[in-house]
């Protein structure tokens, strides 16, 4: 060891070694507020979570530092009942209890109760991108429908992502990870009051180079069988590739909150390709911009509360390089005998707007009743659809487009994959909490949706609430949810394979719950859901006559039950463990066999020790089990898989400076979700890889 | 120096014109004609330890509500952790504070330290060693009785389970509830294993007009107790609030918490006091008085008290 290093590391030493004045004074307030977790909840850091009569989980910022999560997908896989899966452009389908497709518009995402779905498909967007965490207070994650409170698509469960307020950002904090794939990630946020102005900003920043991980064999690999050709790409590796900036803006004033945020995607890889046949070449970018306004005074009179949000969404799917749906060489039909030099090109893109206003009110007034009612009005659109291609018709000369031709615009023809459309929705809802008598209570809720596109629909909700013991809850619950057809579904069109449907009708989910909460002592929770639900009137791309196309119908039917069992347990004031078990049994009634791909059971384990001397140490095992293949899916089932994480971080000057090391599957496992079956045979055969092992370091500093 | 009273200005006195000339000035002149109350106000120097999130929200928040409700400058110092007095005797030399605020312990050694001849105030602290003026952060009996009492009139006996003398805070609790009409009854423990015992008699003869008062300190605290406590008097229905606001999550139907920015207001009040000599500099810690109150919702229901039927009480977190 040179000189120099030992100089460097007796530099060092003071750092690691613990600081304990002044905790004096941070002890006698931990003990007149009864903890640290107190201090922020009485401080208004931290806001106590509504017990709102549903099965549902909450993940604070803490457990998200624990977990070591570089994405919210990380977070969400360790909520019972849920588990995030992959379609074949990787982005990610969040699969509540079993209801699993690949679009994922069961869904609903909500950023602070706003939802960031899109009306193209219901889901995400096609450059989702992920979404990094930094800025994330808490996520509460609902199982099971929500229609009666949030509408559309809050159907097998509502996943809302709380941003962290001037009061939690409380000052100025950067940082940078950089780790496997030549991944780098870095942000910068501030936060604090001015008068009484709060403000909280927050830039963050993400490039990859994604994933090195392969797939055998794609849809041109069959084409190229068929066709006698040699085109496909496979063996090759998966297009994750991406740089993202997410800048998020708070303001409060008083009753008033302003939010204003942007998420802007860039050269994302297409995963293992639009067509499932890979494409090295293809990105797709995306302009995400919200913005909403508050005011929330619930002591408006003495009885009445009132809250009151107008907010703005706009979020777009861009072709940053030409989508190649079938690479160089590839003729695109065993029919077609001409192959395509450049490959089979199409660059859809999507423009979408969303305005929302909605005003709630809770009444006091009543004894024994909290009243809650509301009405609200949404209007969205996309106005603008683009598309290049170079195959199907030209529509200047209404002949075929030639192999070898260069791209033609097809925007604002009878040949575009879809038209721009737009759909207008008025809502009113009644919810009564009523307190039955001592320990029981009974929520009821109703909303009345009218849709300009396909009409009215009406959702109830129930939940009877006892408190049996001291230490022991439980629920029963009923609700009814709807999904409304994306306007893929309803006017895809031009499309080769898909077509939309314009009368189709919404998907429908009835779901019953019983739910116990136990607290057998101060340290360990225990929770135990059961529940059933019967998901009808499934929207599925059903084969035509002709053969060659199919078009969405309201077709499917799926029954399913299981049930959720979580325990948390505080060893003691450095060592916690959190663990839960989650099965269940779905049945797709159309074809009389287990719902495909969903696992039907899930365990997840995490134990952290926080020292004293700023030392914190997590490790985290989740395994997921059980996936069905579809009933015409000739391949063996899914095999299971098991990865193992870590998360070490040592915080130094009080917790201003902190170092970590992050690994992710750290035993390598060769974790898989279930590529889409398909006629004769499934294009991607040996289903989509996850990432290998991956390793991170991280530095935050505060100032 | 004095502050100029309202009624120097005797309005009968003027003529019209001269009442509208004055209303004018009044209008239009506030600054000038608060001017010398501001002038006086030489300042205060506020000294409060650098702690980490979120414990440092309390102490800001305290400082705001001195800001808010001091007229004159402030200075504020964060207490590094391991550092010497020096940068602390600087910047008090260069500022001539008219009064030193200590905000908690270790502020408050720093400040007696400098045996400096500028008055101490003293806040974010629950016991000082010596009489220095300040406010307490524990809440006077007064108030937690009163919150009991807006919540639950109908309770008639109020038992504390005691181990260690608590006797100024029992005094002024008895008082109060005497004034009332209602009783306060002490039992006096010496190990967790009595308390457990003398808990488990009371709540057995207990009924719905009794009430627990779990209060700070000692093995009384232990989550056993806690419990066994919690446990019992959910079943026969008996109110349990306690000096922990944390035993609130855990199932007691209330207690309360400093409300900063309001004890920064009283801090700023006292100091105010200080320079006008109208305060002994060992005047001792005040009960706090501006508190928070947090509120057990399944509790309360299964209680059959509800919530929005508490008048003149305002619930701050409801968990």
């Amino acid at each position: 060891m040179t000189n120099k290093q030992c100089l460097l590391i007796l530099a060092l030493i003071p750092l690691l070694l613990p600081i304990s004045a002044n905790s004096e004074d941070e002890n006698e307030l931990a003990a007149l507020f009864g903890g640290e977790e107190f201090i922020s909840i009485a401080t208004g850091i931290a806001q106590p979570l509504s017990k709102a009569p549903s099965v549902a989980s909450v993940i604070t910022a803490k457990q998200i530092s624990q977990i070591g999560a570089t994405d919210l997908d990380e977070i969400l896989e360790t909520v019972p009942g849920l588990h995030v899966s992959k379609n074949t452009g990787y982005t990610p389908i969040y699969s509540f209890r079993g209801i699993h497709a690949d679009a994922n518009p069961q869904v609903l995402t909500l950023i602070n109760g706003i939802p960031i779905t899109n009306l193209f498909h219901g889901d995400r967007n096609l450059a989702w991108g992920g979404m990094p965490v930094e800025s994330i207070s808490r996520i509460e994650i609902i199982r099971g429908p929500g229609s009666a409170i949030y509408g559309a698509d809050a159907f097998a469960g509502v996943i809302n992502i709380i941003t962290k307020t001037p009061s939690e950002v409380s000052s100025t904090s950067a940082g940078l990870r950089y780790g496997t794939s030549n991944s780098k990630n870095f942000w910068i946020q501030t936060g604090g009051t001015v008068n009484d102005l709060g403000y909280m900003a927050i830039i963050e920043g993400r490039k990859t180079n994604g994933s090195s991980e392969k797939i055998t064999g794609d849809s041109q690999s069959i084409l190229d069988a068929l066709s006698g050709t040699n085109a496909s790409l496979a063996p090759g590796s998966i297009n994750l590739e991406g740089e993202a900036i997410d800048t998020r803006l708070e303001l409060t004033y008083h009753n008033f909150t302003f939010r204003a945020g942007s998420q802007i995607r860039n050269k994302n890889g297409l995963g293992a390709g639009i067509a499932q046949a890979l494409d090295s070449n293809g990105q797709v970018a995306s302009k995400r911009y919200n913005a909403d306004l508050n005011y929330n005074n619930s002591n408006f009179t003495e009885n009445i509360g009132i809250k009151a949000t107008a907010s703005y969404f706009q979020t777009t799917q861009e072709v940053d390089e030409n989508f190649v749906l079938f690479p160089p060489g590839s003729t695109g039909s065993p029919l077609n005998p001409v192959p395509y030099p450049a490959g089979i090109i199409g660059n859809p893109e999507v423009y979408e707007r969303h305005y929302r206003a909605n005003l709630n009110a809770t009444f006091r007034g009543i004894a024994r009743h909290e009243l809650m009612g509301g009405v609200g009005y949404y209007f969205g659109e996309i106005y603008k659809t683009k598309e290049e291609k170079n195959f199907g018709i030209d529509p200047s000369t209404g002949l075929p487009i030639f192999p070898g031709s260069s791209l033609v615009d097809v925007s604002d023809t009878l040949f575009i994959f879809l038209d721009e459309n737009e759909r207008e929705n008025h809502y009113v809802f009644i919810q009564d909490i009523w307190h039955l008598a001592d320990d029981w209570e009974l929520t009821t809720g109703l909303r009345y949706d009218h849709y300009t596109d396909f009409g009215d629909t009406t959702n109830p909700r129930a939940a009877l609430v006892w408190s049996a013991r001291h230490n022991l809850t439980i629920k029963a619950l009923y609700g009814e949810a709807f999904r409304a057809p994306s306007f893929a579904e309803t006017g895809e069109q031009a499309n080769p394979a898909l077509l939309g449907n314009s009368k189709l009708e919404p998907e429908t989910l009835k779901s019953y719950e019983l739910a116990f909460n136990y607290k057998p002592s101060y340290d360990l929770t225990l929770d135990l859901n059961l529940f059933q639900y019967y998901w009808k009137d499934i929207i599925q791309f059903i084969p035509d006559s002709s053969g060659t196309t199919r078009t969405a119908q309201n077709r499917g039917e799926q029954r399913g039950q299981g049930f959720e069992l979580e325990a948390t347990w505080r060893v003691n004031d450095y060592l916690s463990a959190l663990s839960n078990y989650s099965w269940q049994k779905s049945e797709d009634m159309q074809n009389d066999t287990d719902a495909a791909n969903a696992p039907e059971q899930q365990l997840y384990i995490r134990t952290n020790a926080s020292l004293p001397n700023g030392w914190h140490l997590t490790l985290q095992a989740n395994r997921v089990m059980n996936r069905n293949r579809a009933f015409d899916d000739v391949r063996k089932d899914i095999d299971d898989y098991t990865t193992v994480d870590f998360t070490l971080r040592k915080s130094f000057l009080r917790d201003q400076l902190e170092l970590s090391l992050i690994s992710k599957n750290i035993f390598n496992d060769d974790a898989r979700e279930p590529s889409p079956n398909g006629q004769p045979m499934p294009s991607i055969i040996n289903d989509l890889p996850l990432d290998r092992r991956r390793i991170y370091g991280e530095i935050r500093y505060r100032l | 120096m004095m502050r100029l009273p309202l009624h120097f200005f005797d309005v009968t006195k003027f003529t019209s014109l001269q009442g509208v000339r004055l209303l004018w000035l009044t209008l239009f002149l506030p600054g000038q004609l608060f001017l010398p109350c501001n002038a006086l106000a030489s300042g205060l120097f506020i000294i409060y330890p650098k702690v980490k999130a979120p414990y440092n929200k309390i102490y800001k928040d305290i400082i705001k509500g001195i800001n808010e409700n001091y007229p004159g400058k402030t200075q504020k110092f964060e207490l590094p952790h391991n550092g010497d007095n020096n940068d602390l005797t600087e910047q008090i030399e260069q500022h001539q504070p008219d009064v030193l605020v200590a905000l908690g312990k270790g502020s408050l050694k720093k400040a007696q330290q400098l045996a400096s001849p500028i008055p101490i105030v003293v806040g974010a602290i629950t016991k000082t060693e010596e009489a220095i003026a300040g406010v307490s952060m524990s809440p006077s009996a007064e108030v937690v009785l009163s919150h009991l009492l807006g919540m639950a009139p109908f309770v008639k006996q109020v038992h504390v389970v005691s181990d260690h003398q608590r006797q100024t805070q029992l005094d002024g609790a008895e008082a109060f509830l005497l004034e009332r009409g209602k009783a306060l009854k002490v039992e006096q423990v010496k190990s967790v294993q009595e308390a457990a015992d003398r808990y488990l008699k009371i709540i057995h003869k207990a009924s719905t007009e009794d009430a627990i008062w779990l209060m700070r300190g000692g093995s009384l605290n232990d989550p056993s107790i806690l419990m066994l406590v919690l446990e019992a008097a959910w079943k026969k229905k008996i109110i349990v609030f306690s000096s922990n606001p944390s035993h609130v999550k855990r199932g007691a139907l209330f207690s309360l918490y400093p409300d900063n920015r309001k004890m920064g207001g009283t801090l700023a009040e006292i100091a105010q006091q200080h320079e006008l000599k109208l305060i002994s500099p060992s005047a001792g810690l005040a009960p706090l008085k501006s508190v928070h109150l947090i509120v057990n919702k399944r509790t309360s229901k299964h209680l059959g008290i509800m919530l929005n039927d508490i008048s003149g009480l305002t619930i701050h977190r409801l968990l």
